[in-house]
């Protein structure tokens, strides 16, 4: 084996990537070549510092604002919504358990206590839980109280009206109608088959998720 | 607040899939330092660096569904990082290959490293960032990041063979720079 054969495969020698019988060629090759064996030592030497580069480097300004920014107004502009992406556990939860989440979201934003919508005093959000494949009459309840739910978002909304940008509300708008849409439609084919869990579920994760989004334009707003 | 960093982050994780912004910031300042670093030694120069680092936290955000806790975050960040830097690459080569004048790769690969910083990896770094982008992120990948090459090609798209040549050339060039 030439010193050129050497040198061509000494990245893969280094690198431990070579079947033994040319291992065992390079390795008596640089035992007697002094030349080769510098070139291995000096490879050597910068695949161990590339190795221990620091694993971090602080930028030279922060970039949460402009992250911010991007995550608050930009990016929902352009049509996403400014939301983390559903987690699928919670696309996938049950009935009960969407509603429960759907309370417990919104304890963080209002407090219990009966009453209608005044600005003073929002009024209280329950959701009854209702089972996958619930009775109509149970799924109409929970309708209501969804409804209920999105109305004092709205109407939170409408009092945070001067912190939204025309932009934002367009797209949250346009977000919205393709939500109702969503809704509408699950509604049609619920009323051809009123058991269906499936479609039942679809209903009320088709409301989390308006409400979902709704909550968090709201609390995006106050930060 | 839990004293174990790993329920900590879980914590915030979880409070971020809900939509909170303070939660998704605390994870933000915890991995910024990684997802920089890598981004920095991936584009070669800090404002596309501080720009890409950017938009890994936008796309985490999106993403942040996913995310099951299976794992460490800075663990799930990383190859979404390493995605956000190639993509990157891969759209600047678009646009880079309608103004090109020449094919030769070697009139791009003279890499001329001042030599001011006093430690080495200084000097690494700033090599690094003279290289042909190709070869530089073959490199960051394998040698940096630990990737092996049926991996990066996964990832960049190319043969295995292309991404040893690439290190090979990185290695080489490197050598030269650091006048070693």
């Amino acid at each position: 084996m030439t010193c050129e054969d050497v040198l061509s495969r000494l990245d893969e020698y280094v690198d431990g990537d070579l079947a033994e019988a040319e291992f065992q060629e390079i390795e008596l090759h640089l035992a007697g070549c002094a030349h080769c064996r510098q070139q291995e030592r000096e490879l050597r030497a910068l695949v161990a510092e590339a190795a221990a580069l620091p694993r971090e480097i602080q930028p030279a300004r922060d970039l949460w604002p402009e992250v911010a920014a991007r995550l608050r107004g930009a990016e929902g502009a352009r049509g996403v919504l400014v939301r983390p992406a559903v987690p699928r556990w919670m696309r996938t939860t049950s009935l009960a358990a969407a509603a429960a989440v759907v309370i417990a979201l919104s304890a963080a934003l209002w407090t219990r206590g009966p009453g209608p919508v005044t600005p003073a005093g929002p009024r209280a959000l329950h959701v009854t839980p209702v089972a996958a494949g619930a009775a109509p009459a149970d799924l109409l309840e929970a309708e209501r109280e969804y409804a209920g739910a999105t109305a004092d978002l709205m109407a939170a909304l409408d009092r945070q009206k001067d912190a939204l940008t025309p932009e934002a509300r367009a797209t949250l708008d346009a977000n919205l109608k393709t939500i109702d849409d969503a809704l509408a439609e699950v509604r049609t084919a619920l009323r051809r088959d009123p058991g269906n869990a499936q479609l039942t579920h679809l209903l009320t994760s088709t409301h989390q998720k308006k409400i979902g989004a709704l909550q968090r334009v709201v609390r995006l707003n106050r930060t | 607040m839990e004293a174990d960093p790993r329920a900590q982050e879980r914590a915030l994780v979880a409070r971020a899939q809900a939509g909170d912004l303070e939660a998704f910031e605390a994870l933000y300042r915890a991995n910024r330092g990684r997802v920089y670093a890598l981004c920095y030694r991936m584009a070669g120069e800090a404002t596309l660096a501080e720009e890409l680092a950017q938009d890994v936290f936008v796309r985490a955000w999106q993403r942040l569904g996913s995310f099951r806790g299976e794992s460490a975050f800075s663990s799930w960040l990383h190859p979404l990082t390493v995605n956000v830097a190639l993509s990157e690459r891969r759209s600047r080569r678009r646009r880079t290959s309608r103004v090109m004048t020449t094919d030769d790769p070697s009139a791009y690969e003279r890499p001329v490293v001042p030599k001011t910083g006093p430690e080495a990896s200084v000097d690494l770094d700033r090599a690094l960032s003279t290289l042909p982008a190709g070869a530089r992120a073959v490199f960051v990948l394998h040698d940096v990041e630990g990737y092996k090459h049926e991996e990066i090609a996964k990832m960049t798209g190319v043969a295995t063979g292309t991404s040893k040549a690439q290190l090979h050339r990185a290695r080489r060039l490197l050598r030269e720079a650091l006048d070693r």
